[in-house]
């Protein structure tokens, strides 16, 4: 019954829309061709939360080091339950403080599913069932000491607590220095006969090495900066020195194991506070964390000796929403972290995934092939498609790479060398790809990179447990005596609890209860077919079955409760989940229904 | 220079004290700088109480941490801590005039109050907490309870087990009130399910399985830390307790060493040297360049205390281990009561009895409830909870006060019983667990196994030890195990790093070139780092700088760092050649592993003045 009006909604909806433009206004203009500071980010979150008090509500889980606010848009549709009640989503990006486009990433999110809601059928059922629960920028200070501060693309990706780098006793005293005034920390060269760089004839943005016997011109010196602190070296002691990517519980390592651990975990004013409000949460079924770079969908374990603690039926999960994640993020490759990356210990999507049981992604956003949808160097030697992007590549690469940001960013991300009088170093040249480059998402194809995470994100949300009663059948067994068997079923992929959780005891399993009016539950468990005459009874609680490994992805369970009670009286079953919006279904004992 | 307050402490201490009054009390008599590091769960007060020297004024100097009080049962820790502050002026109070010594008399005040003021479950030493034992989505609901009306809650010897509940015990051969895990190797046949006092209250097959417990605070520090084991919490530090001991350490550089009064042993039994985690880098036991440092400082405590046995734990996740593995200093820990003496002889001091190991490693974290031997008396949902069991002053007392080194290890139950409280495991032998049970019977925290007919669960036995029976000398004794405590930490004092920072020596080597020497000495025994801090690198280098313009510098860094400086006269030593007019100054900027810096003028003179 309730199937075909649903059906019928969808088919009116559709019918509406069909001649239109696909295309939703948001009551909140905001450009997804450009990137925005912590302050710019936060304000367009306030923003929305204001335009749609319906769906958005705003809840300050703290502050950061040097005291930004840091605010979670929980995003539900109240008509159909507060959040709590259904599985969610927790989405968030830019733990590293330079990896930015995460966070208009997170943005995005925010500002599809409230300008969606009601207008998209499938967002609209998608937030009927589910909430999200959207923290553009785990780290603001970092984030906003990259945008108001000459940087590169790869630093300030720390948070902002000093640390002693160069262990003098003294905090930070030595950052790089932005010499030639560009508002980036590009490159020092010096001329120098031992050198072992020429620079390209053709070229000379390029410096490029000579062979093992063969003399260059150029030494590199760097990254643009003074020593400051008069002990000799230069740039040694920058701001920040804490990852706060490696500051989770789980497989947490001191910094002589785990370089950026931070003093202990979740030592961080940051990182504590988003480890409460999720651990508060246990309906969080899902986790994306945003990333850059080089095109990546990263699932645990970070370390090789985890590998064992990831079952085969979680992997199955991660598995297939990963594969679809590669269809619908061209030149994303789906990979485990220690494997395939690099090893981490104390990462926050190994805490969320292995601590708390919840299916949890990373995204490295920014696949170099994205420059020409295409494989950066296609020569054969290259392996072809998905060679070279993140770790450099080979000169055809590199010549190609030049190509795209004199052709398609007009230059925008490189800054012409310079020369400048060094204190330490006498005559040097200085300049070369600013903060813009490499890592960062050229702004042109930023709001298409956006939404294909953001697409990716609604499959892995979607995917959260949708459970429903397939069928109930009451028997007569006896005079008063009945069964009533039941099959819950999941249509989605991902199970309403976790082999992780299962195995590791988080959290509450999920329970089927029954409940009889004017009757007794004689005995209660599970069958393999829905007729088979024998079931498997458990030993206690028969009213109370505990389900640890909860219902599976698409698949489901029957259960069968043999009840005493008078003749048309009411049972009452009641399926209860952490991570799936409860079940209840009442059954009236009569033969045959 | 027994001070009242401590008399009272040792000899007829109040069922419940007021922790706060009794700390400041001490701190005023003995002249102690009283700081509140942190709150407990229930808004008790941490205290931490200095003697000696205040770092702030004398950057070199280095100190030694005491803390006690992490596990509730361990209520004599509490009361050695104190005394230790009574008695320790007398006993180093020349090394107090160079050195710095702290104490954390109680870091879980709440499980102390719980504990002496015999609350349900004063078996669970930690910090209460709500915590699903047993996964079934309903919290605490199904706790111990005194099932036979005789005031306490023991342990239940049941015969005839529900099918959930295996039998895993016999009776001891000798004694029939000791009992071992069976050895199906050896054909012994399990008689019984050794399971902690209770009913199957809500139904599931299960009994007492899921009482009141929460953090153990001794497994809730990072380095081993087991993530989803029953008593870990949730994250490491995740007990306001232990966050506050860890973020007051890490602001307090001048901490060298660390002891601990706990419930483990790490001076009897060294630790295991060389061996690493998971990582391979991050040590199980001590760094192999560190054992002669602990070595030396663990002879010392034998030869104080007379020790030659203590209880083993595992340290997954202790103070004492986090100490040495992250914090990076040398770190110890002693349950300071390690053994019953023995009634009948002195003499015979030897092995305690045959190397027979009755059990299984329990209270590990895992839900080793009545599957495995808790330790009788004082595993994991172990033990009476009725009344004040064990306490100080209970029961009649063991016989004269012994005087320092001359107990622990006599005779057969002389050596390795489980002191710890949550060690988990048990006497090595029948022998030491009969001496263990006579012992308890005199202290009254041990109950006589009685028949009784269970209603759920039929025939059973309802007796054993008390809720850390094994943790608590006799009244008569208490007095006497501190002075070689005492002394302990004043040795500890002794072999702290002592660092002096001489006066730049300046030599002239050409009419404008002049080689200016820096040195530091360390003075002390132990090196400034020892091996796992240098692994650490928590603590600073010795740091020089020599404030000379490029021009000048003929040699030498301008900054120099040394990591470590050895001990028995060990020098870092920073040299420049620098160019400079005979008269003219330089800054010299020294920082002896700490952030506070001396400076001196340097003249470019034969004098250096």
């Amino acid at each position: 019954m309730k199937r075909s009006t649903i059906l019928l909604g969808l088919v009116l909806a559709l019918a509406t829309s069909a001649s239109a433009q696909p295309y939703q206004p948001s009551r909140v203009p905001i450009a997804f061709d450009r990137y925005y500071d912590h302050d710019e980010l936060l304000a367009h979150v306030r923003a929305i939360a204001a335009a749609y008090p319906e769906l958005v509500r705003l809840e300050s889980i703290g502050k950061s080091l040097q005291g930004r606010e840091m605010v979670v848009a929980i995003v539900n549709a109240p008509k159909t339950g507060p959040d709590t009640a259904k599985p969610a989503m927790w989405i968030d990006g830019n733990v590293h403080g330079n990896e930015i486009q995460a966070s208009e990433a997170v943005l995005y999110t925010l500002w599809m599913l409230t300008k969606s809601y009601g207008n998209n059928v499938d967002l609209t059922k998608l937030l009927d069932q589910k909430s999200f629960y959207l923290l553009v920028s785990q780290n603001p200070d970092g984030r906003a000491y990259w945008f108001a501060h000459a940087n590169n693309s790869s630093s300030s990706r720390s948070n902002q607590r000093p640390v002693d780098d160069d262990r003098d006793g003294v905090f930070d005293e030595d950052p790089p220095d932005d010499l030639d005034g560009d508002g980036s920390i590009t490159q020092m060269w010096k001329a120098d006969p031992d050198g072992r760089f020429v620079r390209d004839t053709k070229d000379p943005r390029v410096f490029r090495r000579v062979g093992d016997t063969e003399t260059g011109e150029w030494t590199m010196l760097g990254s643009e900066g003074i020593d400051n602190d008069g002990d000799g070296d230069v740039n040694e002691d920058d701001p920040g020195g804490d990852d706060m990517n490696r500051n989770w519980p789980s497989d947490w390592q001191p910094e002589h194991v785990q370089f950026g651990a931070g003093p202990y975990p979740l030592s961080h004013p940051e990182t504590q506070a988003v480890a409460r409000f999720i651990a508060a949460r246990p309906n969080i079924g899902a986790v994306q964390s945003y990333h850059n770079s080089g095109g990546m969908i990263l699932r645990g374990p970070g370390a090789d000796y985890l590998d064992g603690e990831y079952a085969a039926d979680d992997r199955r999960a991660y598995d297939e929403i990963a594969k679809v994640g590669e269809l619908l993020l061209p030149y994303y490759r789906s990979m485990v972290i220690w494997k395939d990356l690099y090893t981490v210990h104390g990462g926050f999507v190994n805490w969320t995934a292995e601590g708390l049981g919840i299916f949890s992604f990373t995204n490295e956003m920014w696949p170099a092939e994205k420059a020409f949808q295409r494989p950066l160097d296609e020569s054969p030697a290259a392996g072809g498609p998905g060679g070279g992007g993140f770790f450099g590549g080979s000169q055809e690469q590199q010549d190609r790479m030049w190509t795209f940001r004199d052709r398609l960013q007009f230059g925008a991300v490189f800054k012409d060398y310079t020369e400048y009088q060094h204190p330490q170093y006498g005559k040097v040249l200085v300049g070369g790809l600013n903060k813009w480059s490499s890592r960062v998402t050229p702004t042109f194809m930023l709001e298409e990179e956006c939404h294909r995470n953001f697409a990716f994100t609604m499959l892995h949300a979607d995917h959260m447990a949708v459970l429903a009663v397939e069928r109930s059948q009451v028997r007569r067994i006896a005079d008063g005596l009945w069964s009533i068997t039941t099959t819950i079923a999941n249509e989605k992929i991902l199970p309403s609890r976790s082999a992780r959780a299962a195995d590791r005891n988080i959290g509450v399993p999920d329970l089927l209860t029954c409940e009889v009016q004017g009757g007794t539950v004689v005995a209660g468990g599970t069958v393999r077919r829905f007729d088979d005459k024998a079931m498997d009874v458990v030993e206690h609680e028969p009213a109370r079955l505990v389900v640890n490994r909860g219902i599976p992805g698409r698949g489901q369970r029957i259960f069968r409760f043999i009840v005493r009670a008078p003749e048309g009286a009411n049972a009452t079953l009641r399926y209860t989940a952490e991570k799936a919006v409860d079940l209840e279904s009442t059954v009236e004992l009569r033969d045959g229904l | 220079m027994l001070g009242s307050v401590v008399a009272l402490a040792l000899l007829s201490p109040q069922a419940v004290e007021d922790l706060g009054a009794r700390t400041r009390a001490i701190a005023e008599s003995s002249k102690a700088v009283v700081e509140r590091m942190g709150t407990s769960v229930e808004g008790r007060p941490i205290h931490v109480l200095r003697y000696g020297v205040d770092p702030a004024t004398s950057p070199a100097a280095k100190a030694v941490l005491v803390v006690a009080g992490i596990d509730g049962r361990a209520t004599f820790s509490v009361d050695a801590a104190f005394a230790l502050c009574e008695r320790i002026g007398a006993k180093a109070g020349e090394t107090l005039a160079r050195s710095t010594l702290y104490v954390v008399p109680c870091l879980n005040p709440d499980a102390r109050v719980r504990v002496l003021g015999g609350a349900a479950r004063t078996d669970f030493g930690g910090a209460i907490g709500a915590f699903d034992d047993d996964h079934d989505g309903r919290v605490d609901e199904d706790g111990p309870r005194d099932v036979n009306g005789d005031g306490r809650i023991g342990w239940m010897r049941v015969f005839d087990p529900p099918r959930d509940v295996p039998r895993t015990h016999v009776v001891g051969k000798d004694d029939p009130r000791t009992h071992h895990v069976a050895e199906a190797g050896k054909g012994e046949v399990a008689q019984f399910a050794l399971v902690i006092e209770g009913m199957d209250g809500d139904g599931d097959g299960r009994v007492a399985e899921d009482g009141i417990d929460g953090v153990d605070l001794d497994r809730n520090f990072p380095h081993l830390w087991k993530e989803h084991a029953r008593t870990s919490g949730a994250y490491p530090l995740s007990a306001p307790e232990t966050n506050a001991l860890v973020r007051w350490m890490l602001a307090h550089e001048e901490i060298a060493s660390v002891l601990v009064y706990g419930t483990g042993d790490t001076l009897v039994n060294v630790p295991e040297a060389g061996r690493t985690d998971v990582t391979k880098q991050a040590p199980l036991g001590i760094e192999t360049d560190d054992k002669v440092w602990h070595d030396a400082i663990a002879d010392k405590f034998k030869e104080l205390t007379g020790q030659k046995k203590a209880p083993k734990k595992d340290l997954s996740g202790s103070f004492v281990a986090w100490a040495y593995a992250q914090y990076g200093v040398p770190a110890f820990e002693t349950p300071i009561f390690v053994a019953p003496a023995d009634p009948k002889s002195a003499a015979a001091d030897g092995e305690g009895g045959k190397d027979g190991k009755d059990g299984t490693e329990g209270a590990d974290g895992k839900d080793a409830k009545g599957a495995t031997e808790p330790g009788p008396g004082d595993g994991p949902g172990a033990g009476p909870g009725g009344g004040p069991g064990g306490g100080p002053g209970a029961g009649p007392g063991a016989g004269p006060g012994r005087g320092p080194g001359r107990r622990g290890g006599r005779g057969p139950g002389g050596g390795a019983g489980p002191g710890g409280g949550d060690a988990g495991k048990p006497a090595e032998s029948e022998a030491e667990e009969k001496a263990w049970i006579e012992y308890a019977i005199a202290q009254s925290s041990f109950t006589p196994w009685t028949a009784f007919t269970h209603p759920q669960l039929g025939r059973v036995e309802i007796g054993g030890f008390a809720p850390g029976a094994r943790l608590v000398p006799p009244a008569a004794e208490r007095d006497a195990l501190i002075d070689p405590q005492v002394a302990f930490v004043a040795a500890l004092l002794e072999k702290l790093p002592r660092l002096e920072v001489a006066a730049a020596k300046v030599e002239q080597v050409d009419a404008a070139v002049w080689r200016v020497t820096a040195t530091v000495t360390n003075h002390g025994f132990l090196p400034t780092t020892n091996a796992i801090g240098l692994k650490v690198r928590r603590q600073l280098p010795v740091v020089f700088r020599l404030d000379v313009a490029d021009d000048a510098l003929l040699s030498g860094s301008r900054v120099q760092r040394v990591d470590t400086i050895a001990g028995s006269g060990g020098e870092a030593r920073a040299t420049w050649l620098v160019v400079g007019a005979s008269g003219s100054t330089l800054k010299l900027t020294i920082r002896p592993q700490t952030q506070a810096a001396i400076t001196h003028d340097v003249r470019l003179t034969e004098a250096g003045r």
